[in-house]
């Protein structure tokens, strides 16, 4: 299957989070520990409050997020917190299973809220995007 | 009294709780997470993969232009000027980025686009003409061409070059280590032969011949480079004995031993004269 190319795709929010808690783990070693930021840029569906987690996320690692982020119900809400930055890095990238969940998503978002300028400004960039085509 | 201990062990493992098999096992994707990627793999279909491979492959120049929020903005004030409709707006962009990737030539443009789309030849030359700054870069962006070692540093490619495998079996200069297993083979004992503490082999396992040019050749040889001067063997210290036989009194002789380069004359007086 395509998405075993995501390592970090076969796990659940849950399971993501109880890994980002046991790399803070006060039991290991100063230098054993990592940040678990570096964990939950690439599942930010796991973060305390995913929607504004995503939009901190640089744009340059925006390309690797991992697609399952999006599979949850945060994911029409942090699709819709993304920036144009992060949208140009992520076409830059060609990730073509990330575009299409981003694309999905904000296509689920603006249905919820049709009147969102941020969600039509988002969509128009990736509906006029080369990059974004498939 | 080992069958009851066996028996208690028993019922030991009897009466403790079952394993939480939840907490043994890997990954468990969501429901969710199914549903996603069955909806992705339809949106990621026909040759979308193919044409992502051929995107992957352009400079990442390329792939950032086509990706610019300006390029977004040109691509959809050309599609208002024209009247385009939201669908063949993002169709118009498929375009472009097909160009780019080679799906067609760059020339062919406007006729592709009057053929997919069903425009008139004056409508698809305006558009053509409108993104003709942003179809004039494709291809300009180039990987780095792989240099070969002789345009690199031709005076270093001029040099002798050692194998990889005479490289792992030669010792390094300075210091003692051991020589690896194998790696020399022993020479057969022979009369009258010099002695010689190794001997270079050659890539198939025999000596070393300068006759084959081909052959890995060292950087150093104890052969000698001129093979028409046959070596010379060193000149002999010539001695010459000098006695002083006009004065021969006392019995004591002066002996004067004359060496070709040094002059070492013996003490008269000394008693290791005789």
């Amino acid at each position: 299957m395509i998405k075993n190319i995501y390592p970090l795709g076969d796990y659940n929010t849950q399971q993501i989070r109880e890994m980002a808690e046991a790399m803070q783990d006060p039991e290991l070693d100063k230098d054993e520990r990592t940040d678990p930021n570096e964990l939950l840029a690439l599942r930010p569906d796991a973060a305390k409050d995913p929607a504004a987690f995503i939009r901190a996320i640089p744009p340059e690692v925006a390309p690797f997020i991992v697609p399952d982020a999006f599979a949850g119900s945060a994911g029409p809400a942090m699709a819709a917190r993304l920036t144009i930055p992060q949208l140009e890095h992520i076409g830059a990238g060609g990730d073509p299973f990330l575009i299409e969940a981003v694309r999905a998503n904000l296509e689920i978002a603006r249905g919820k809220s049709p009147d969102n300028q941020d969600i039509k400004d988002l969509l128009e960039y990736i509906n006029r995007s080369p990059a974004w085509q498939l | 009294m080992a069958a009851l201990t066996m028996e208690n062990e028993e019922a030991k493992f009897e009466n403790e709780p079952a394993f939480d098999l939840e907490s043994l096992t890997g990954p468990q994707p969501a429901e969710e997470q199914d549903w996603l990627w069955q909806e992705l793999e339809g949106r990621v279909a026909g040759g979308a993969l193919e044409r992502t491979s051929k995107y992957l492959d352009l400079p990442y120049e390329e792939r950032e232009l086509l990706a610019r929020a300006e390029t977004s903005a040109r691509i959809g004030a050309t599609a208002e000027q024209f009247g385009l409709t939201p669908r063949e707006t993002a169709a118009l962009a498929a375009l472009v980025k097909y160009a780019f990737i080679g799906e067609f030539p760059k020339r062919e443009f406007t006729v592709t686009m009057t053929r997919l789309f069903g425009f008139d030849e004056t409508k698809a030359r305006g558009i053509t003409h409108a993104l003709q700054e942003l179809l004039d870069k494709a291809g300009t962006f180039k990987p780095l061409e792989k240099k070969t070692r002789a345009a690199i540093a031709p005076e270093l490619d001029a040099l002798p070059r050692v194998s990889a495998e005479r490289r792992e079996t030669t010792p390094p200069a300075g210091g003692t280590t051991e020589a690896p297993q194998g790696s020399i083979a022993p020479l057969p004992p022979q009369e009258d032969a010099p002695f010689i503490l190794h001997e270079e082999q050659g890539a198939s396992g025999g000596p070393l011949s300068e006759s084959a040019p081909d052959a890995i050749r060292p950087s150093f040889s104890f052969r000698p480079r001129d093979e028409q001067k046959p070596p010379q063997p060193p000149k002999p210290v010539s001695v010459r004995i000098e006695t002083n036989k006009d004065k021969e009194e006392d019995g004591a002789k002066t002996r004067i031993v004359h060496y070709s380069k040094f002059r070492t004359p013996l003490d008269s007086d000394s008693s290791n004269a005789q």
